[in-house]
C-alpha cells in the first residue's frame, strides 16, 4: 500500500484498489517486510525503499511516541506533476544540458518527507532612528537648502505562527528556505499511512537546535515591517533597534519534497520540488557550449545592428 | 540537437533578429544605389556634367604658375579626384576682395564680414556659381548631400586694413562631412609650409594632403570599432549572467508567518526635532556656446559649406 497524492488515499499498486489492507511489519524491523532483505537505514531514516524489492517501508519506532509528528502535509503533487513542474521551470533555464530530465535519469526522482519544527513567537521590537527631509530653492544669487530633522520611533508587536525550520541535516537549509511557503491549511494530523511510498526522516536533533534559524526569519520579518513603516525621508539613520522574541509554542511536522538527483560532467546536482506547491529549487547545470552559442549569436546580431546604425547615422559614433 | 532545443534557440533570438532585419531593410534602402567605390571599382566617375568650366580646376588669376606648371597641377588634380570622388578647385588671386565682399553682403543682406572672411565669400560663390561638385552641382538646400569637393582660394593681395595675405579652404558636400576644423587647419598648414620654396610645390602638396584626408576612410569596409566593442560587451554580459546558474526566487515575505492581524504598532511616531537652513553662493551660469565643427556656415545663396582660413 502506498499513499497516492492524486487520490489523497492509500492505494494498492498490486490490486489497483484503494481499500485493501496490508499488514505492516512489527515495530523493530530492520529487514524488509516483503522480501526479508536487510534494510540499511541510517539513524534518522523513518521511511525508505528496500534496495532489493523496491517496496517502501516505514520504520514504525521512528514515527511513534516522541518521534510522532503532530502534523503532516501530505504530498499533493504526484511524481508526474513534479516532473512537469521541473520541465516548466527548465524551459526558462535554457542552458541546461539535453540529457537533463530524460526518462532514464528521472528514475532518481523520489518523494521525501522532511522533518520540520514550526515555531511560534511573540515578538516585540523597539526602533528609533533619525530622519531628515531636505528642501531646495533658489533666491537671487543663492541656493538654499533646508534640512528638517525628525526622531522616528516605532514599537511593534508581532505574533508569528509556525515559522518553519527543517530539522534535517541532509536537507540544505538555503534550499529548504526557498521551498517556503507551505500552505498549512492542508496540514492534517499525523498518520503513518501518508508516508507509504516515500522516504522519510525523523528530526535529527531536538527543537532547540534549529530555533536560531526560525528566529532569524522572524527578526528579518520584523525589520522589514519596521522599515516599510518609515517613509518620506531623504535619509534615515538608525539610532537603536532591538527585537525580542518569545517562543511560546513549537510543533513537529513533516513536509513533502520531491528530490531529483542528476549527475552531469562528474558533478551531482540536486533539485527539490515542493510536494505541495510545485515550486522548483535547484541549481541547474550549465552547458558552456550552449552559453557560447547563444552568446555569439546575440553578439553577432548586436554587432550587425550597431554596425548598420552607426553607418546610417555616421559621424555619431565613429 | 532535438526539436525543443532548436525552438528554444529561435525563440530566444527572434526579437533581435527581426530588429536586425528591419534595420537591414532600411539600410539597403538608404544606402546610395551606386556604390561609390569598392575594391573592384578603383576609380570614381563624376556624375556632374554641368560645370561651367568643364574639366578646368586651376584658376591662376594671380599668374603664379607657368603654363606647364598649371597643366601638371590640372592632371594631378584630375587623377586625385577619381581616387577620392571629390572635386578639387584651386584659385589664386591678386586683388582686393573688399568691394566684392561689400557687394556680396549687400546682395544677401548680411552684415559686413572681417577681411579674413572675404576669401570665404569668394570661395563659396565661386563653387556655387561655377557648379562644382564631383557628384553633381551643389543644391543650395543647406544640406551636405551635394556638391562634393574642396576649394582653395589664395589671395596674394595684401588687404590694406590688415596687410595680410588670406587663404581659404572651403569644403562642400562629402568633403564638408568628412573634414573637421583641425583637419582643415592642418591641410592649410601643409600648404603654407611648402609654398615658400615653390608655389606649385605648395599647391601640389595641398592636393596630396586632401587626397590623403579624403581617401583613407572613403571605402568604409572597415568595421566600426564601436560596434565591435558593443557586441563584445553584450557577449561578455550574456555569458557572465548565464554561466552563473540560478537556484530559485524567494517566495516568502515579511508577512508570511505573521498571524492575521498579528502585527501591531504600539508606537508609531515621527517627531519633528529641528530645522536648519544653509545657503550657497551660486549665480546663474551664463551659458553661451557656439557649435559647428569644420567651420560650418551657410552661404548667402543658401548652400552649406565648411572651411577655414589662414593668413600670412
Amino acid at each position: 500500500m502506498v499513499f497516492s497524492p492524486k487520490m489523497q488515499k492509500m492505494y494498492c499498486p498490486y490490486c489497483d484498489g484503494t481499500d485493501c489492507e496490508e499488514k505492516r511489519g512489527d515495530a523493530s524491523v530492520t529487514v524488509c517486510y516483503s522480501c526479508g532483505g536487510e534494510i540499511n537505514a541510517d539513524e534518522v531514516t523513518s521511511a525508505t525503499k528496500c534496495p532489493y524489492c523496491g517496496n517502501y517501508l516505514i520504520l514504525d519506532p521512528r514515527v511513534e511516541g516522541e518521534y510522532e509528528p503532530k502534523e503532516i502535509l501530505p504530498f499533493k503533487l504526484s511524481k508526474e506533476e513534479a516532473v512537469t513542474a521541473m520541465e516548466n521551470e527548465f524551459k526558462k533555464r535554457i542552458f541546461t544540458p539535453n540529457s537533463f530530465l530524460s526518462e532514464k535519469t528521472l528514475e532518481n526522482l523520489e518523494g521525501m518527507y522532511v522533518p520540520f519544527f514550526l515555531y511560534d513567537f511573540k515578538s516585540d521590537a523597539d526602533y528609533t532612528a533619525e530622519g531628515t527631509k531636505t528642501r531646495h530653492w533658489r533666491s537671487g544669487n543663492y541656493r538654499y537648502t533646508e534640512t528638517s530633522y525628525y526622531e522616528i520611533i516605532r514599537k511593534l508587536d508581532v505574533d508569528f505562527k509556525k515559522i518553519p525550520a527543517d530539522a534535517s541535516v541532509k536537507a540544505p537549509d538555503s534550499v529548504m528556505d526557498l521551498m517556503e511557503p507551505y500552505d498549512y491549511n492542508a496540514n492534517v494530523s499525523f498518520d503513518p499511512k501518508y508516508m507509504s511510498g516515500f522516504n522519510g526522516e525523523v528530526y535529527n536533533a531536538p527543537a532547540g537546535e534549529f530555533i536560531e534559524r526560525a528566529k532569524q526569519k522572524a527578526i528579518k520579518s520584523v525589520n522589514t515591517l519596521i522599515n516599510d513603516s518609515v517613509s518620506g525621508y531623504n535619509t534615515v539613520t538608525k539610532v537603536s533597534s532591538n527585537v525580542s522574541l518569545d517562543n511560546d509554542n513549537t510543533e513537529y511536522a513533516l513536509f513533502p519534497v520531491w528530490v531529483y538527483k542528476y549527475s552531469w560532467a562528474g558533478k551531482e546536482y540536486v533539485f527539490h520540488v515542493n510536494g505541495q506547491t510545485g515550486k522548483v529549487v535547484g541549481t541547474t547545470p550549465v552547458s558552456l557550449l550552449k552559453v557560447i552559442i547563444y552568446g555569439i549569436t546575440k553578439a553577432g546580431l548586436t554587432w550587425a545592428l550597431v554596425e548598420m546604425i552607426s553607418r546610417l547615422f555616421g559621424g555619431l559614433v565613429s | 540537437m532535438n526539436k525543443r532545443v532548436i525552438t528554444q534557440f529561435i525563440k530566444s533570438n527572434i526579437v533581435l533578429a527581426v530588429i536586425v532585419l528591419i534595420v537591414f531593410g532600411y539600410y539597403m534602402y538608404k544606402k546610395p544605389s551606386i556604390p561609390r567605390k569598392t575594391d573592384e571599382v578603383l576609380s570614381y566617375v563624376s556624375g556632374n556634367t554641368e560645370r561651367v568650366y568643364g574639366d578646368k580646376r586651376v584658376f591662376d588669376y594671380a599668374d603664379e604658375l607657368t603654363d606647364k606648371e598649371e597643366a601638371d597641377l590640372e592632371s594631378y588634380i584630375h587623377e586625385v579626384e577619381q581616387e577620392i570622388g571629390n572635386d578639387i578647385v584651386i584659385v589664386t588671386l591678386n586683388e582686393s576682395l573688399k568691394e566684392y565682399a561689400e557687394d556680396y553682403c549687400k546682395r544677401y543682406n548680411m552684415e559686413m564680414v572681417s577681411p579674413d572672411k572675404y576669401v570665404m565669400l569668394y570661395a563659396d560663390e565661386f563653387w556655387e556659381v561655377n557648379k562644382f561638385g564631383f557628384d553633381q552641382p551643389q543644391i543650395l538646400d543647406g544640406t551636405q548631400e551635394t556638391g562634393d569637393g574642396v576649394i582653395l582660394v589664395d589671395n596674394l593681395f595684401r588687404e590694406p586694413e590688415t596687410g595680410r595675405i588670406y587663404t581659404w579652404m572651403g569644403t562642400t558636400g562629402e568633403a564638408e562631412k568628412r573634414y573637421s576644423s583641425d583637419e582643415i587647419d592642418h591641410a592649410l598648414d601643409v600648404f603654407y609650409d611648402n609654398l615658400d620654396e615653390d608655389y606649385k610645390h605648395g599647391l601640389m602638396t595641398f592636393v596630396t594632403q586632401v587626397r590623403f584626408d579624403l581617401d583613407t576612410e572613403i571605402v568604409d569596409l572597415a568595421f566600426k570599432p564601436f560596434a565591435i566593442i558593443v557586441a563584445g560587451f553584450v557577449l561578455l554580459i550574456f555569458v557572465l549572467t548565464h554561466l552563473k546558474s540560478k537556484s530559485g526566487k524567494v517566495t516568502t515575505n515579511a508577512n508570511t508567518y505573521v498571524s492575521p492581524g498579528g502585527a501591531n504598532f504600539v508606537v508609531h511616531e515621527d517627531r519633528f526635532l529641528r530645522k536648519s537652513v544653509s545657503k550657497v553662493y551660486d549665480p546663474p551660469s551664463s551659458s553661451s556656446s557656439s557649435g559647428g565643427g569644420g567651420g560650418h556656415h551657410t552661404s548667402g545663396g543658401g548652400g552649406s559649406h565648411g572651411g577655414g582660413g589662414h593668413s600670412r
